[in-house]
């Protein structure tokens, strides 16, 4: 994930559509109709992305709700990162 | 034709939860009051194409608000979700026409109206709606037909209608036919010569149960998606998040218009909501099969259970 730098502008992709399903972050693409689940942390980024944001604001909210300090967060999170954007869930500037 | 209306068209319906004026009859419809909410039409020098089709496939194109039908027997315009007109050709048989109308017909206007129509057979059990769904050939028909005769009401045979009120999946009666296979229909004392084939290519039967017609919405409860193995007993399995979501996206009726109508996202967003409101149990029918009617015991022992949770 060496692409994405700390003012990358993260936004979902306005195609893809989510809601819970028994406790579960379940998306749907509506293009394809493919579904797709989210893990507990890919659906909170999902979710604080309901407004584009920076890489470095993403990490910057998730150190304060995860135990885990800036670094490990940039590295892990850029790992979920990697996955929503193979889903095609979101698109990175 | 022994059950239509006696008054001249249009007639008046009543089914999944809308009025229907109709120049056609249709005896599968329950008989309607009030001011319509659809218009079925018979219709000349309906467009052949549509303007700038979104979606063309299979007998069917697609856009905003239409969907245009191409058969061998007609050419049916549906529209806004409140018109169906059908032009007839020269050959239509109009039993031939009815089943198209209330299926492809009614499956376009579903789509149009927000409806989420689900391929299977809509009972009233215990005060709620439980829907089964299946493959052809795993014994749909011969479950509602011993349910019926355990004095179980049907909602709709085909396809249940589900609409959201009060943020809650409602589904309302629809028709009042189940369709047969002569074979059925003689297990359960039927004889095929004295009903009317659905269509002139298809080897089944309307029969026309007005009294085991459930008269009112009910609130959906669970949708049973039945199947068949190899094993010696019944099991059960509920599915949980995205697999149900899934499962019930496969249950849905005619959704190859949904693209061309415009509608993905709403509809989407639909079924994200009709899965996190709904039950759905994946039933797994023992083969070779048992009694049919210890079938219809289990399936309604396990709905008994799951109803008190």
């Amino acid at each position: 994930m060496s692409a994405i730098a700390n003012n990358s502008i993260l936004t979902r992709n306005p195609e893809m559509i989510a809601g819970e399903i028994d406790g579960q972050l379940v998306m749907v693409s509506i293009e394809s109709g493919k579904y797709l689940h989210l893990n507990k942390v890919a659906g909170r980024i999902w979710e604080i992305l309901e407004k584009p944001d920076t890489f470095e604001n993403l990490c910057a909210i998730l150190i304060q709700e995860y135990d885990i300090n800036i670094e490990s967060c940039q590295l892990e999170v850029g790992g979920f990162l990697q996955e929503l954007l193979e889903q095609n869930a979101i698109s990175i500037a | 034709m022994n059950n239509a209306p006696t008054a001249n068209p249009p007639y008046l319906y009543r089914a999944y939860g809308l009025n229907i004026e109709s120049e056609i009859a249709f005896p599968e419809m329950e008989i309607g009051q009030g001011q319509a909410d659809v218009m079925i039409q018979l219709a000349s020098g309906l467009p052949r194409e549509l303007p700038e089709p979104a979606r063309c496939g299979w007998r069917f194109q697609a856009r905003p608000s239409q969907v245009l039908l191409t058969t061998t027997q007609t050419y049916t315009l549906i529209s806004d979700g409140k018109r169906i007109q059908t032009e007839l050709k020269a050959e239509a048989n109009i039993r031939d026409v009815r089943l198209l109308l209330l299926s492809w017909g009614m499956g376009a206007l579903f789509h149009q109206r927000g409806i989420l129509p689900l391929h299977g057979c809509a009972m009233e059990v215990d005060g709620g709606c439980v829907v089964f769904c299946a493959a052809s050939g795993v014994g749909k028909s011969t479950l509602t037909m011993n349910l019926l005769r355990l004095g179980y009401h049907f909602l709709d045979d085909n396809v249940a209608a589900v609409q959201k009120e009060n943020g809650q999946p409602i589904v309302h009666p629809g028709l009042k036919q189940l369709k047969l296979l002569p074979d059925t229909m003689k297990n359960f004392g039927l004889s095929p010569e004295k009903h009317e084939m659905i269509h002139s290519n298809e080897s089944k039967y309307t029969v026309i149960l007005s009294e085991n017609h459930a008269n009112r919405a009910l609130s959906l409860r669970r949708i049973y998606l039945l199947k068949r193995s190899r094993s010696n007993r019944l099991q059960m399995r509920e599915l949980k998040g995205q697999e149900k979501a899934e499962a019930l996206q496969k249950q849905i009726f005619h959704a190859r218009y949904i693209q061309g109508l415009g509608i993905a996202r709403e509809h989407y967003s639909q079924m994200l909501w009709l899965a996190g409101k709904t039950q759905v149990i994946e039933a797994i029918l023992p083969d070779p099969r048992p009694q049919p009617e210890e079938i219809a015991l289990q399936l309604l022992e396990d709905n008994a259970r799951r109803n008190k949770f």
